[in-house]
């Protein structure tokens, strides 16, 4: 019995253990052959050369491998040799996906790829061509990129300009242009702003193949966004206009703020409000106060003076466009030798875009002499003829419109008139009355006096032509910090005053991850509020096709901490709106930024050149060969192809091993039964 | 001669302020508190002359007497506080309004009148001031802060008498908000009623006096006209003046 036992369990032993041989078989490797067939591949006339240089070398590499044949762009095509005519052409190139997919078709016998391609790749993607190459496709890539392939076409090969900068400050374009194809001869570049040509160069580029640059200065002498292109005028004959020119925008901003301060007289309206401007790192304050008139002595030398001449001919003359905002405060300008013309440079100063606040006091205004100014016509209030210019006595302010910028001191509804009624009252103010026939903002009157059926305006503001103007006729808003349980506010509201009048307004900054967009591509929008924000606010996103039509309404984008952040992919081309509001209940700011897509063909056609470098790093990851040009013998590095297993043979069959287990057990049985052994 | 010229200037600028309210002209506000308060009850009229004759300042006409616990101090930007030998401390509220008065942009000038420096006055304000404002202790003024040029070039502290060559004075908010002198600046001004001055100043004399005239003009012009003269476009000029 226990030799039986032995034997049920040796077979089963060797049944599990299977002892067998492999029998094996020998394939043919596999060349994959990976043919660029995109656009910029067929305009430069590579694809032709690489059809002809299949047709050389197809016979011999068939012997050797089984060839398959895979045209490629943004897609990937198998196709017979017999069709190499009839490679559908790709308006993008992908050559990492290209390479995976042909990678996925061709398991275990795949031996080498042989690229051929310019390495123009376009399309985006999350990972990197030379990960996929390691990682992925594991076998080596043979590269033939047809480097010297001649063809007409002038290109702007490179481009580097600021994408922002600031007022005044220098700042250049620099265009690279690679000529093809042309012989010695002069080439005109041109930069362009709106669509003007505003500056040209000629250069001479010598021989068949040539590159060379060229820089323009840009203007950032005004604020603001500028549309240029540079353009390099086309050549007879070439293959390609759509890389001769190409778009950028600059942004010139503000350095600081320049505020001009002109005050009559020393007073504590002065002091207060000059240390909130002082103290603003985005101003820069330049102020001149009359700290003595032409009667007063001194009864000291000049010398032991520290008073200056006051330049009233440069300032209201030469020096006022170097200002953003003037401010005059109670200067009576006759006794300074002012003369009521250099008024006439400060109106145009406005219309041009300046901005003028004007604070009230016995010397301003009608007690002044301005109502015989070119100011009195555009003053968003009439001057009072009265020998007796300030109305005396203590009072609150009446708010006309609490959503005005200058006085939204908090963004909060209820918290912003809570404020206002809580304000200190001011001690006098000026005889303003509304102007007639005036497109004007009341912003804060008088509560109880009135004259000629008027309410006295304490501040108003308008717009004249690009300018803005602002007249405040109290002298002593220094009491709304000196006498106030929340100080701040005082300087909220002057600060809200100079960005009103600078058009500085509470802003939203929008920043794209890109400037050029093709077809298909997504742009990366960061936004940020130029004010403080609460918790609670949202920043909603509305984007329009270019027929301006609604295509997109999002109520809410994604918030980390002070910034907003969205994404929007543009599929069809045109000049699409894309608008931010942030709300916190109301609105606070928007802004409204341009996205242009161009056709994808752009993409292909922006640069006809091959980008050899990344060819020959690629080989060089996977162990291919890399030819520049038309390589007269095509040697290949491939991978060694295992030999498949055709089959496994056991050296004892299952069956016999099965029979072996069941006679054992079956005799172990029936020896049992016969000796009573149970 | 003074009181013909001031009137000139009267009658020519017509500086005198014509609204009920203080409006925005300086006003001479002196604290009034707990102690000898009031060393020169008059000075105050030839001060606000002085600043007529000189400047372009518009000044209220009448001294305002103003207790620290008076809610009035908050429109009163400048506020003047003397003491000679005494100081009995303020009260809390006092205290409160001046803190306040200081965090909100308020100045306060203190002369100390005694002519000594170890006096009981010197000594218990500052102790008083420096519990105050623990973050911004009393320290000296350099000589080419602004106040020692907002509109006469100083090169020296004046006074009555000179015990010491320096101001003091607490920085805050980037502004020195409180000021102190321990040389009786304000006692240059005191005259009989036969309009005689009615103290010598040592050891320099009349030389002195008007120095400290002067320096009373600056401090009056600063809280007027705060860091108005160390803006780079006086530079040049004040540079090139002080070396003559």
């Amino acid at each position: 019995m226990k030799k039986v036992r032995i034997l049920v369990f040796l077979s089963l032993l060797i049944y599990l253990l299977n002892p067998s041989r492999k029998i094996y078989e020998k394939q043919k490797p596999v060349l994959a052959i990976a043919l660029d067939t995109s656009r910029s591949f067929e305009l430069s006339g590579r694809l032709k050369e690489a059809r002809n240089f299949l047709r050389k070398n197809f016979p011999r590499l068939a012997e050797e491998y089984e060839v398959k044949i895979y045209c490629f762009g943004d897609g990937v095509q198998e196709i017979s040799f017999a069709n190499l005519e009839k490679c559908p052409v790709f308006p993008r190139t992908a050559i990492s996906e290209a390479l995976r997919t042909i990678r996925r078709l061709n398991s275990d016998n795949l031996s080498a790829i042989l690229l051929l391609s310019d390495g123009q790749e376009n399309v985006d993607t999350s990972f990197s061509l030379e990960e996929v190459l390691k990682n992925e496709v594991g076998v080596p890539v043979n590269i033939v990129s047809f480097e010297n392939i001649s063809f007409r076409d002038i290109a702007i090969a490179r481009l580097q300009y600021p994408e922002t900068t600031f007022r005044n400050m220098p700042a250049r374009v620099l265009m690279g242009v690679r000529i093809n194809g042309f012989g010695p001869e002069n080439v005109q570049v041109q930069l362009e702003k709106d669509d003007k040509v505003v500056q040209k160069k000629v250069v001479t580029a010598g021989g068949l193949k040539s590159y060379f640059e060229a820089e323009f200065v840009l203007d950032t002498s005004q604020t603001g966004n500028f549309n240029y292109a540079v353009r390099v005028l086309p050549g007879k004959g070439e293959i390609s206009y759509q890389n001769n020119y190409q778009k950028f925008s600059l942004k010139v901003l503000r350095e600081q703020l320049r505020v001009l301060y002109i005050c009559g007289q020393p007073g504590y309206d002065y002091a207060f409000r000059r240390l909130v401007w002082k103290n603003n790192p985005g101003i820069d304050l330049v102020s001149f106060v009359i700290l003595r008139n032409p009667e007063n002595v001194t009864l000291v030398p000049d010398k032991d003076l520290s008073l200056i001449p006051f330049p009233a001919y440069d300032i209201f003359s030469k020096d006022l466009k170097r200002f953003d905002v003037l401010v005059i405060e109670n200067f009576d300008f006759a006794r300074f030798g002012v003369p009521r013309k250099h008024f006439e440079n400060l109106v145009e100063w406005v219309r041009q875009g300046g901005g003028l606040l004007l604070i009230g006091g016995p010397k301003a205004f009608f007690g002044g002499g301005y109502n015989l100014t070119a100011l009195a016509d555009i003053l968003p209030v009439e001057m009072v003829a009265d020998a007796e210019q300030m109305i005396p006595g203590e009072f609150s302010v009446k708010p006309k419109n609490y959503n005005f910028p200058i006085l939204q001191l908090s963004p909060d509804i209820k918290e912003n008139i809570r404020i206002w009624e809580n304000l200190p009252l001011l001690d006098t103010t000026q005889k303003l009355i509304p102007a007639r026939d005036k497109k004007a903002e009341i912003l804060l009157t008088h509560p109880t006096a009135v004259i000629a059926a008027k309410e006295v305006v304490v501040m108003a503001g308008s717009d004249f032509g690009r300018g803005r103007i602002v007249v405040f006729g109290s002298p002593t808003s220094f009491r709304w910090a000196l006498g106030a349980e929340t100080p701040q506010y005082y300087r909220v509201f002057w600060e809200n005053v100079i960005r009103y009048l600078s058009h500085n307004e509470p802003g939203l900054v929008v920043l794209k991850d890109r400037q050029q967009v093709y077809e298909g591509q997504s742009v990366n929008f960061t936004v940020k509020p130029l004010v403080a924000i609460s918790p609670k606010a949202k920043l909603e996103v509305s984007v329009f096709q270019p027929d301006r039509k609604l295509a997109m309404f999002k109520e809410e984008v994604a918030r980390k901490g002070e910034e907003f952040f969205y994404q929007q992919q543009f599929l069809d081309r045109g000049r699409y709106l894309v608008k931010f509001i942030l709300r916190d209940g109301r609105v606070i700011a928007q802004k409204e930024t341009e996205v242009e897509v161009v056709p994808d063909y752009f993409l292909e056609e922006k640069n006809l050149e091959t980008n050899s470098g990344l060819l020959f790093r690629l080989a060089n990851v996977t162990q291919g060969r890399f030819y520049p040009g038309f390589p007269e013998e095509l040697k290949l590095n491939t991978r060694q192809i295992k030999m498949r297993i055709l089959q496994r043979r056991s050296y004892i069959p299952a069956e016999i091993l099965f029979g072996i287990v069941v006679i054992s057990l079956l005799g172990e049985w029936i020896y049992r039964r016969l000796y009573g052994l149970w | 001669m003074k009181k013909i010229i001031f009137l000139l200037a009267v009658v020519v600028s017509g500086n005198f302020s014509t609204f009920a309210g203080y409006g925005n002209s300086f006003v001479f506000a002196q604290v009034r508190y707990r102690g000898n308060w009031d060393p020169y009850p008059y000075v105050w009229k030839d001060i606000l002359n002085f600043l007529l004759t000189t400047t372009s300042i518009v000044v209220y006409p009448e001294r305002v007497v103003v207790d620290l616990s008076d809610e009035k101090i908050f429109s009163l930007p400048f506020l003047f506080l003397l003491g000679r030998n005494d100081f009995s401390g303020f009260s809390w509220k006092e205290r409160e309004n001046l803190r306040r008065f200081i965090d909100r942009g308020g100045m306060l000038f203190i002369d100390d009148s005694s002519g000594w420096s170890g006096s009981d006055f010197s000594r218990l304000i500052q102790k008083e001031l420096n519990q105050l404002f623990p973050e911004a202790p009393l320290r000296v003024i350099p000589l080419d802060s602004a106040i020692f040029r907002s509109y006469y070039l100083l090169r020296t502290v004046s006074g009555r008498v000179l015990v010491k060559d320096y101001l003091l004075g607490s920085t805050i908010s980037g502004r020195p908000a409180i000021i102190y002198s321990y040389n009786d600046l304000l006692g240059t001004w005191a005259k009989d009623r036969m309009g005689n001055y009615l103290w010598e100043c040592l050891p320099g004399g009349e030389k002195q006096r008007f120095e400290a005239q002067k320096l009373t003009l600056n401090i009056i012009m600063y809280a007027l006209c705060g860091t108005y003269k160390s803006d780079a476009v006086h530079q040049p000029y004040i540079q090139e003046k002080l070396k003559q």
